[in-house]
């Protein structure tokens, strides 16, 4: 009676294996390596360098939404990549930003076709001119939670695909479990968030932090972490809590400047 | 033609329907995961994928009970649809009572949920795997020949959806797309705990509202759920309309 198109489907699909666990351990393993190289914290700075190896992309950086409209600049691997991020800040407009805004990647194969100069006309022009001809940005975030996006930079055009490209969103994933972390004050403990962003309930319970303390997404998975990380607790446990209401966020308006706020357990 | 086949078809045809301009995944996986149920004459039904780690994540439940019995799954890494998942091949269980040795964890607790049978189907693409399809029932027993066959062509309409979404965007690959259904469901339970804690009502509760909503008002399911978390017009009368409600109930 009715005929759905699967065998055309699955024929105009490129198959390509799902990253196991094992890479993305992997990938953390290479951050973590190249801090130490530095005697320092891993950072989402380190995510940026390792994802230009692992991608084959000139340049990493990051751009950071400040608020809806504001964007500020993040870290990036070197000169080019810097210069180019400063462009999107300054105009407002470029992949990354469209990458922030929709949550979706937005992957440039040829900076110089049509539609993308009529989508960024200016910064198209200035990337042209400094040598960028492919880019591609990927969302730093889940759901509406997003800090902004995480940009590679290439001098060759050409697609991102397969495994350079699952190693950049896994880089991107690590990227903002680390800005989380930095952010939440988190010192020398692996990022959780490869295994927390599979719960629901971590989600369910940034909703409710963000009502609770009429903040961001983003800033209420902060507060989540900070909390965690400061009774020796796993994010999952925290979520349940405040999901089941035996935990609370309470904004305290006798603390010092820019409202600090607490934590009460019911 | 048989009752069941027509029903069969008719169902085929109301997910067809869905794949136009306006698609949302989640609500389609979530239609796909109630209308199993029905046609299948199993309980209940969910449905799980993979993320780009290959982590199981629950997209979809055809109720409370699934969603519960295949969060437990997901949570003690054992299970129907994980065996499903991994070996690729369907996964049948006609009584969990018996099933003690194999899923000493998961089996306990389906009981306890009141399924007594559980069946899962692989989501699949071409040589991959991409999620499962699972089938919950409320009495032990087989899956029928048919049912079987029915069971493995939703579970292949599901990820079609899923691909589906992607054509629309134009998107490129399988990773970005499955990227995109997962993040949905994120949004979704974001704006479960922001509705929740601005009307004081539990997160599950807080869903079938904006379920409900969104059906009354011809809304998108992420549309509202973008809505809420952004607390824009529409959030504010879905929370004033709750709150009167819950404060009148």
């Amino acid at each position: 009676v009715v005929s759905l198109p699967i065998r055309a489907w699955r024929a105009a699909t490129r198959v390509e294996l799902p990253v196991n666990e094992d890479r993305a351990t992997w990938i953390l393993g290479r951050i973590h390596e190249r801090a130490r190289s530095e005697r320092a914290e891993p950072t989402a700075r380190h995510a940026c360098q390792v994802c230009a190896r692992l991608a084959g992309a000139d340049g990493v950086g990051l751009v950071l939404a400040r608020s809806v409209d504001a964007y500020e600049l993040g870290y990036s691997t070197d000169p080019w990549a810097d210069e180019m991020e400063e462009l999107q800040v300054a105009l407002g407009q470029g992949p990354g930003i469209d990458a922030t805004g929709s949550g979706m990647p937005v992957l440039v194969d040829e900076l110089a076709a049509v539609g993308w100069r009529r989508r960024w006309p200016a910064f198209s022009a200035e990337g042209l001119l400094r040598g960028v001809a492919a880019m591609f940005s990927l969302p730093l975030g889940v759901g509406a939670a997003r800090l902004g996006a995480l940009d590679l930079y290439r001098r060759a055009s050409g697609p991102l695909t397969g495994t350079p490209l699952r190693d950049a969103m896994l880089c991107a994933s690590i990227a903002f479990g680390l800005l989380v972390d930095g952010r939440a004050g988190v010192r020398g403990a692996r990022p959780e968030f490869d295994e927390s962003l599979v719960r629901p309930e971590v989600h369910q319970a940034a909703g409710m932090v963000s009502a609770q303390l009429d903040i961001s997404l983003p800033d209420a998975l902060v507060r989540l972490r900070a909390h965690a990380y400061a009774g020796g607790q796993r994010l999952i446990e925290v979520a349940r809590a405040v999901v089941a209401r035996q935990l609370r966020f309470t904004i305290m308006d006798d603390g010092p400047g820019g409202g600090p706020s607490g934590e009460s357990t019911q | 033609v048989t009752d069941t086949d027509r029903r069969v078809a008719r169902t085929f045809v109301e997910l067809a329907d869905t794949l136009v301009v306006g698609f949302d995944v989640i609500e389609f996986l979530e239609l796909l995961a109630s209308r199993c149920a029905e046609l299948l004459a199993v309980d209940a039904a969910g449905l799980v994928l993979a993320d780009q780690r290959g982590a199981l994540t629950l997209v979809a439940a055809s109720d409370e009970q699934a969603r519960l019995v295949e969060l437990v799954q997901l949570e003690i890494a054992e299970g129907a649809c994980l065996d499903c998942y991994r070996s690729g091949q369907p996964v049948s269980c006609a009584d969990l009572s018996t099933a003690g040795e194999r899923w000493p964890r998961f089996a306990p607790a389906a009981l306890e949920a009141g399924f007594a049978s559980v069946h899962a189907a692989p989501m699949r693409l071409r040589e991959e795997i991409i999620g499962a399809l699972s089938l919950f029932g409320g009495q032990p027993g087989e899956l029928d020949e048919s049912a079987r066959v029915v069971g493995q062509a939703l579970a292949d309409v599901a990820t079609i959806g899923i691909l589906h979404e992607r054509a629309m965007r134009r998107t490129e690959t399988l990773t970005e797309q499955l990227q995109n259904a997962l993040n949905s469901r994120v949004l979704i339970e974001q704006a479960k705990g922001v509705l929740a804690e601005r009307v004081g009502i539990g997160v599950d509760e807080a869903f079938g509202e904006m379920r409900r909503y969104a059906r009354a008002h011809s809304r998108k399911l992420l549309d509202l759920a973008a809505a809420v978390v952004h607390g824009d017009a529409t959030a504010d009368d879905l929370v004033e309309r709750m709150r009167t409600r819950h404060t009148s109930g």
